[in-house]
């Protein structure tokens, strides 16, 4: 029977979801979004002016008085135009930005990129979950990348310090993470023994900051059924274990300068998308997902890819995920992240080619630059203790 | 109050208008019809909150080139609908794709699936967000945004007789729809 149109006009009549697509949180988005937009260009665009505008009359100043003198010197003035013209042609060119880019590039900054890898297999229809840390970096020579190290499980830079992430079993077979510090201990720490309530049947770990991460828990639900569940933690309570229930679910996460528009049942997460990660918030009710755009800075740091779709696609035809910061690019692949050195967006020598298994996946993209404090050797020479003593 | 005759004094703004308050405006009148919209054309929310977002810049940017004899609701709803293609046809969508690609049998097709499968509102919804788009759309804005045969001809760039042809074929796909589902599968 064909639907009449009351039926449809009834049917349709609101949208297609009990909440509202666009709400507060998509409004204000738009509203900071042409609050951005309007501020730099007009920054700029005074800046630009201005600039030319104090160049020109400079440049017709000076060539003026040039001309007047020589004019008072009895030299010809048939050349002068040209001579003028070249002159303030020159200093226009010295105050335009472009100019001026090679010396704000810094050709002599060195870059040090850490990789956490997340490998899965399943044990008994719950997950389980390997770990490793990759680190590339500078070798001696600015623009000459190498694989630093390459070591099993997590290192996570927090504070002055790595922390060492991992998973550690338990009598019943269950598999639980473990964090604890790596480097720059005053004396050699026993492991806390890891205790978990039998409903936390394991964990995993989907991004790594320098301060929280995400970590999706299989769990048993009232049905006896193992559920997912995801949440962010800081760093120190990844040894805590309870049952998410028993804890606020948003206790531990830094304060965003806007709260979803949405009840409290629901997870916080954060995953690895082409080229970004992505920080929401899911009504596990709903089913609605809500995707936070202004990032807390000490959750997700550095994620903005400088390079464009197709110029990252024209160097490696197969990307499918890509990382940028300084000089350095990093290319995903189906088996391979291959890294690259670029100067003026253009590769330079011979990429690093990591091989990656079928079943990992990227969990961390942290960096560290030649700063006030050389953090690219420190962690080079941090690595190479871990490495010595994994060996 | 029809909204259409709240902002009729659009068509009468002059440059020293303030544009933020006009927005304001705008969006409170059409925000949801411009989300619905593109919601229906892509069927996905990320891509409706972008496209949204765009729509409301453009509008921002081009509010004084607003043709004084149109509806303000037809101009929003043809303007999301270029959006709506543009973003398709863009690099973004690709990466976008390329996305779906990485995680179709992973955790985010999962959760995509179970909030279309949850979170739609009634099943004419669900059946009609399964029709080809050019039904779809034709059926959305005639019976969700209420417009003319005339005011989807010129949302949709075509003919009011296109439009009643298109609007035949999506009933009597509804129908059998509707049927297959009274039914179940064969």
């Amino acid at each position: 029977m064909v639907p009449n149109d009351r039926e449809i006009f009834e049917g349709l009549s609101q949208g297609p979801f009990a909440k509202d697509g666009f709400d507060n949180l998509l409004r204000s988005r738009i509203v900071q979004q042409i609050k951005q937009e309007r501020k730099p260009r007009r920054t700029r665009v005074h800046f630009w002016q201005w600039s030319v505008g104090f160049t020109v009359a400079i440049a017709v100043l000076i060539a003026g008085v040039w001309l007047w003198q020589g004019e008072n010197r009895g030299e010809p003035l048939a050349s002068s135009s040209a001579e003028l013209a070249t002159a303030t042609a020159t200093t226009l060119m010295l105050s335009s930005p472009a100019a001026a880019e090679p010396e704000a590039a810094g050709e002599t900054k060195k870059y040090a990129l850490l990789i956490g890898l997340r490998s899965d297999d399943q044990n008994g229809g719950i997950p389980v979950s390997e770990y490793r840390t990759l680190l590339v970096a500078d070798d001696g020579k600015p623009e000459n990348l190498a694989l630093i190290s390459d070591l099993p499980d997590l290192y996570v830079p927090y504070g002055q310090n790595f922390w060492r992430i991992r998973n550690v079993g338990l009598a019943d077979n269950r598999r639980m993470l473990q964090a604890a510090q790596a480097t720059n201990l005053k004396a050699a720490q026993s492991a806390n023994t890891v205790q978990a309530p039998g409903s936390v049947l394991s964990e995993q770990i989907m991004y790594a900051g320098n301060e929280y991460l995400s970590v999706k828990s299989t769990v048993l639900n009232e049905r006896n059924e193992p559920s997912e569940q995801w949440w962010i933690k800081h760093i120190e309570q990844l040894n805590q274990h309870s049952q998410p229930e028993q804890q606020a679910k948003t206790s531990n996460l830094p304060k965003l300068k806007r709260e979803p528009s949405v009840g409290t049942d629901g997870q916080w997460r954060i995953y690895r998308s082409p080229g970004k990660w992505v920080f929401e918030f899911y009504d596990s009710q709903t089913g609605i997902r809500h995707v936070i755009d202004d990032l807390p800075p000490n959750v997700i740091q550095h994620d903005q890819l400088t390079m464009d779709w197709p110029e990252i696609t024209r160097i490696e035809p197969a990307a499918r995920d890509a990382f940028t910061y300084g000089n350095i690019l990093a290319i995903v692949k189906d088996q391979a992240i291959q890294i690259y050195s670029l100067r003026k967006g253009e590769p330079v020598s011979r990429s690093v080619h990591i091989p990656i298994g079928d079943n990992e996946s990227i969990i961390m993209v942290q960096w560290a630059q030649n700063d006030k404090i050389d953090y690219v050797d420190k962690w080079i020479q941090d690595f190479r203790t871990l490495q010595q003593k994994s060996d | 109050m029809n909204p259409e005759t709240n902002l009729n004094y659009i068509k009468y703004i002059v440059e020293s208008d303030d544009p933020n308050l006009l927005l304001e405006d705008l969006m409170n009148a059409y925000g949801k019809d411009v989300w619905n919209y593109a919601f229906s054309i892509t069927r996905r929310r990320d891509w409706a909150d972008d496209i949204t977002q765009e729509v409301f810049i453009k509008v921002f940017r081009h509010i004084h080139a607003f043709r004084r004899d149109a509806s303000v609701k037809t101009w929003l709803l043809t303007i999301t609908r270029n959006t709506a293609i543009d973003f398709k046809r863009s690099a973004f969508f690709r990466k976008v794709t390329l996305t779906d690609w990485i995680q179709s049998s992973g955790a985010r097709a999962s959760v995509e699936q179970e909030w279309m499968e949850k979170a739609a509102m009634n099943d004419i919804w669900k059946m009609v967000l399964n029709l080809p788009s050019k039904y779809r759309e034709a059926l959305i804005l005639f019976a969700h945004h209420q417009l003319s045969m005339k005011e989807i001809a010129e949302v949709l760039g075509v003919t009011e007789g296109t439009v009643k042809s298109r609007l035949y074929h999506a009933r009597q796909k509804l129908s059998r729809m509707k049927e297959q589902k009274e039914n179940g599968p064969e």
